[in-house]
């Protein structure tokens, strides 16, 4: 529980911090241990050895190919070198070697298992910060529901919800292991290091998919928990492996991450009214932004593992989907209170907030390059939290258990869609899913 | 084969990660990577996993066979074996590819340059042969994709055929 406090990553301003702190460190190991590796000794040393072969000096110290430093390409160094340390150097040549740099190149014992890691092993498994993430996104969905609020279906939402999402990335790693291998970014995952066996992770995701989906329909309500299941279902079974397919993975992959605050608001009502897609649709919007941002910086990683990313297939759509749903975001807000779930100011409020998203989203689809993709992604991690917090200062009606104002405000179920539609009407087009002008004509027709 | 480097340089303030040929180092002692060699089978009584094999990326993994090794476990080590090996000839090929095909596209394109401006190609010059690669192979990622699903599945049946039979040998 302390972990789940102490990781910056729950409240919004994860990988950012975490990135920054992780670069830091780099640049200081670096800097302060392999002198030898800074660009001065190299052309030194090409210097010095340019009787044998003719080497322009600035052909060393300009790189062959420059990548951002948060970009580390997956392929591990084919030869280790050692630059010889040239002249007054304090001698430390060495590279930089992390204590757990030898446990990594040890052979150990496979899947092992032992009780006391194992707590630790599942959390791992879970992807406990995206997990966290996820279950935030569905209090929020809860508290800005037009419902009263109550503790015990608030807790089940939560807890459900958390457990279908480790039982989601547990299957997802599963799947996943030769391809995760390749990634730096992921090559420290648990079935990819051998510390727990495939069939112990595919057990550990059917208890708690069991545990989460049951909790849902039992603690909250079934449309609840036919959301969770078929997101489990859309995540593992179509997004998974539709990363190596198709270049509509991103879209996919968008509107799972826009069904957790839909989870949460159906919790609270039992219904999906208007209100709840302005929500959904602000998460899916998000996702655009954010992910083309940090995916422009992984393309020759992508590349490789055959990941058939936007940022890698088609740059320009890339950039231009990220700018469009920045404007989506701005629209979005604009209708939250029209459709009675905040009062205006919210409109107002986060305008500046939007504003700059778009602005940097702008500036990125100007000129794109790592410096900005890093700072729309970087923003992305501060614009969510903070526009979720707004949204939910700004609720328009706060129901402390007061029945009778419910029954007033419950309006037939405006958007009672087929669940077995739901996923499909949410990817079907590829459009910005959760907009009004995306629900049913029928649906249309109710609100008027 | 030309070797390439992998290492972070510090130009204008900023740091980069760069490939380099080998080459540019004329005077350096090269070390292949030393890792730890596998555990002698006859000391282990339990299978081992071992540091990625450089080229695939891929951890090895040492099946330990047990002297009373009943027939499941022995179609599920096979079978595990088999997968293993699949899976790591697949990756060698086509990680050599990856790299072979991203160094002649880069020879090729700084040939074309002026020469003042042959310092290298930038993350975006290099797109251009990231997107061509993923293109060209879209039909073997997809074919290994799904053949990995079909194998890997494959293995969840054995391991848990062999895990039930473990139970009831105990009970």
């Amino acid at each position: 529980m302390i972990y789940l406090i102490v990781q910056p990553t729950i409240w919004g301003l994860p990988r950012a911090s975490c990135r920054l702190g992780g670069t830091a460190v780099q640049l200081f190991q670096y800097s302060k241990a392999a002198p030898a590796i800074s660009s001065n000794h190299i052309s030194k040393t090409s210097v010095s050895s340019s009787k044998k072969k003719q080497f322009s000096p600035s052909a060393s110290v300009k790189p062959a190919t420059v990548l951002p430093v948060n970009s580390v390409p997956l392929t591990p160094p084919i030869v280790e070198i050692t630059v010889p340390v040239i002249g007054k150097d304090n001698g430390t040549s060495s590279k930089p070697k992390k204590s757990t740099e030898r446990d990594q190149n040890a052979w150990r014992e496979y899947a092992p298992a032992k009780q006391s890691d194992l707590t630790g092993l599942y959390l791992k498994l879970s992807k406990i910060r995206l997990t966290s993430l996820v279950v935030l996104t569905t209090m929020g969905g809860y508290a800005v529901a037009s419902a009263p609020f109550d503790p015990a279906t608030f807790l089940m939402a939560s807890v459900g919800t958390g457990l279908t999402s480790c039982a989601a990335n547990a299957i997802n790693q599963y799947l996943e292991v030769p391809f995760d291998s390749q990634m730096s970014r992921t090559r420290n995952r648990v079935l990819v290091q051998g510390q727990l066996s495939p069939l112990h992770a595919v057990s550990f995701a059917a208890v708690s998919a069991t545990l989460g989906v049951s909790a849902l329909y039992f603690g909250c309500n079934p449309l609840t928990a036919a959301l969770g299941a078929s997101n489990l279902v859309l995540y593992t079974m179509i997004y998974t492996p539709m990363k190596r397919v198709s270049i509509l993975n991103t879209w996919v992959g968008s509107v799972v991450g826009a069904m957790p605050p839909l989870m949460g608001w159906a919790a609270c009502t039992g219904h999906l009214e208007p209100a709840a897609w302005i929500m959904a649709g602000l998460l899916y919007a998000w996702q655009f932004p954010h992910f083309n941002a940090l995916s422009w910086n992984l393309r020759p990683d992508y590349s490789r593992a055959g990941y058939r990313m936007m940022s890698v297939t088609n740059p320009g759509l890339c950039r231009r989907v990220a700018l469009r749903y920045t404007g989506a975001i701005i629209a979005l807000s604009c209708a939250a209170p029209w459709l009675d779930l905040t009062n205006v100011w919210f409109a107002i409020e986060s305008a500046p907030l939007n504003g700059y998203f778009a602005y940097l989203a702008y500036q990125f689809y100007k000129k794109s390059d790592s410096s900005s993709s890093r700072k729309l992604f970087r923003f992305s991690l501060i614009h969510l939290p903070a526009l979720m917090l707004l949204l939910l200062v700004n609720k328009k009606k706060w129901f402390l258990g007061n029945k009778e104002e419910l029954k007033e405000v419950k309006k037939p179920g405006l958007l009672d869609v087929e669940i077995s539609n739901v996923p499909k009407l949410l990817g079907a087009g590829n459009v910005l899913a959760a907009t009004p002008n995306d629900l049913p004509p029928g649906a249309q027709a109710v609100v008027s | 084969m030309s070797l390439f480097v992998r290492r972070k340089v510090f130009f204008n303030n900023k740091s980069f990660l760069e490939f380099v040929p080998l080459s540019t180092f004329p005077n350096t002692t090269c070390v292949k990577s030393s890792n730890e060699p596998p555990p002698n089978p006859a000391d282990v009584k339990h299978d081992v996993i071992g540091p990625p094999n450089k080229t695939s990326n891929l951890r090895p993994v040492l099946f330990y066979i047990p002297p009373n090794e009943t027939q499941l476990e022995q179609d599920f080590r096979i079978e595990r074996e088999k997968v293993q090996k699949w899976n790591e000839d697949f990756w060698i090929k086509h990680n050599s590819a990856f790299l072979k095909e991203s160094n002649d596209f880069r020879q090729k394109k700084l040939e074309t340059l002026p020469r003042d401006e042959k310092t290298g190609l930038s993350a975006e010059e290099m797109s251009e042969f990231y997107k061509a690669f993923l293109d060209k192979n879209w039909k073997t990622h997809f074919s290994y994709n799904f053949q990995w699903y079909g194998k890997n599945f494959n293995l969840l049946y054995l391991a848990l055929k062999v895990q039930i039979s473990k139970l009831r040998g105990s009970s």
